[in-house]
């Protein structure tokens, strides 16, 4: 019974991961030096000149140079640096 | 700015965390809610900063990743007040200091006064003194609505009075009675009248009847000008009258100066004596310095101020000059040369456009020297005088 209740709870609170797996992500830029992403899955590869970022099922990379991840909370996180190309792949 | 402050209260550490997958590492930690930020690439893995409290909670996904974890450097209140943890004095001191603060602060620390008449200060003063409102007084005990209206019927000679409390300081605000001179307002149908008794020399007219010619003899309320005017159709117009009036007047003027006197002059001793004022408690500094006698004493103040807050804190300087009282002799000569000298004095302060003859006669008596100056002067003797319309 408790097993079957536990089952019946989680099947009903969606995790972190389904949120965002039936929503488009949310991207915002701002200049060259800032790039808000929402519903992101993770973070795949990270450097100071590219960043893999999964967003959605898909691939998001950044290349640039002197990049850090500003915060990371959830599956929101802010990129800064020098951004030179934003490219899904 | 908010979130800095929360942020430097509860502390911080930077930590670096080298292995071979840092990137699983951030994201466990992600979708933990630890809120790292400042994330920054470094040689062999990644530096970021977190809450210092959740430091601990990061070692379980540390493990499961497979990287390891070293702290850099820490920010932050706790840790700048670590060194302190073993020296309760300081904390203590810091509780005393904040509790004297608000200990002091139940107390009047300074009390703005208006500025008024020297009589009616002194008795604003006094009437505050007696109702307690004064720099060491409870300030919880003022109640400025209350005390505005007491004040009033304490100091007849205010039209207004106000007290209003701000932080530890009072402030009184106060209008002094001032009587109305009967002066006609600018238009005001008036005549003018003679103000002296004099011979007319020149009439500068402006507006109205004149009533009087030069060489004609008034005296002291004669109709010089009037404001009622005739006209040749028969109206009348009732006006301000307008005119200078110039006449040939006398005045006397009397002085006697005596043989001996008594004159006087500092020595050239000076006294300086310090009192300190906190709230209501005055110290003398450097008592035991005897100032009985004949001494000329001059006051000052220096108030401690912040600002422009006037804190509880006062130094009076008294300046005592020692003087002494030289009897003089003066011979009659001397003495006529006083009284010709206070004579002139007197004579210059008569407002009056020109001085035509003045006559000095002295009196050599048995104790002193009487002198008299008759002056004969030309000027303006035309004084104005409402006409009363009913």
């Amino acid at each position: 019974m408790r097993k079957d209740a536990k089952k019946t709870a989680a099947a009903e609170q969606p995790s972190a991961m389904s949120v965002f797996m039936g929503s488009e992500p949310r991207l915002e830029i701002r200049g060259t030096r800032e790039l808000l992403i929402e519903g992101s899955t993770g973070v795949i590869y990270y450097s100071d000149t590219a960043m893999r970022i999964g967003v959605g099922g898909r691939t998001l990379l950044l290349i640039g140079s002197e990049l850090s991840i500003s915060i990371m909370f959830g599956s929101t996180l802010t990129v800064v640096g020098q951004i030179k190309s934003v490219e899904f792949v | 700015m908010l979130s800095d402050v929360s942020v430097f209260l509860r502390g911080s550490c930077r930590f670096t965390a080298t292995g071979d997958f840092p990137e699983r590492f951030l994201n466990l930690c992600a979708r933990s809610d630890m809120g790292l930020w400042d994330i920054r690439r470094t040689d062999g893995g990644v530096s970021a900063r977190v809450i210092a409290g959740r430091y601990r909670l990061l070692l379980p996904c540390a493990r499961r990743c497979g990287v390891r974890l070293s702290v850099t450097r820490r920010y932050g209140l706790p840790f700048r007040l670590l060194p302190y943890r073993r020296r309760p004095g300081m904390p203590l001191g810091f509780l005393l200091f904040c509790g004297t603060l608000w200990f002091l602060s139940l107390f009047i620390w300074s009390v703005r006064l208006p500025v008024l008449s020297p009589e009616v200060s002194t008795e604003l003063e006094q009437a505050l003194d007696d109702m307690g409102v004064s720099v060491g007084s409870l300030r919880s005990e003022v109640d400025g609505d209350r005390m505005s209206i007491e004040l009033q019927m304490r100091v007849p000679d205010l039209t207004w009075a106000g007290i209003s409390t701000f932080g530890s300081s009072v402030t009184v605000e106060a209008k002094e009675y001032e009587p109305v001179a009967i002066i006609p307002k600018v238009g005001e149908p008036c005549n003018l009248i003679a103000a002296r008794d004099g011979i007319i020399l020149d009439i500068d007219y402006l507006r109205g009847e004149v009533e009087v010619q030069p060489g004609q003899a008034v005296v002291k309320g004669d109709l010089l000008v009037s404001g009622v005017v005739e006209h040749l159709d028969g109206s009348v117009q009732i006006t301000e009258a307008s005119a200078a009036v110039w006449a040939r007047t006398t005045h006397r003027i009397t002085c006697t100066i005596p043989y001996r006197q008594t004159i006087t002059q500092r020595t050239g001793r000076l006294i300086t004596r310090h009192r300190v004022r906190l709230f209501s408690l005055e110290l003398p500094l450097l008592s035991g310095i005897d100032t009985e006698g004949l001494y000329e004493r001059e006051y000052s103040e220096w108030h401690l101020t912040v600002g422009t807050m006037e804190l509880p804190f006062e130094v009076r300087t008294e300046r005592c000059y020692e003087q002494e009282q030289i009897p003089v002799e003066y011979t009659p000569e001397q003495a006529e040369q006083l009284a010709a000298e206070e004579l002139e004095r007197r004579a210059a302060e008569l407002d009056c456009a020109e001085i035509i003859d003045s006559r000095c006669t002295f009196t050599q008596g048995e104790h002193s020297v009487t002198a008299v100056m008759e002056l004969t002067v030309k000027e303006d003797i035309a004084s104005p005088s409402p006409i009363g319309i009913q």
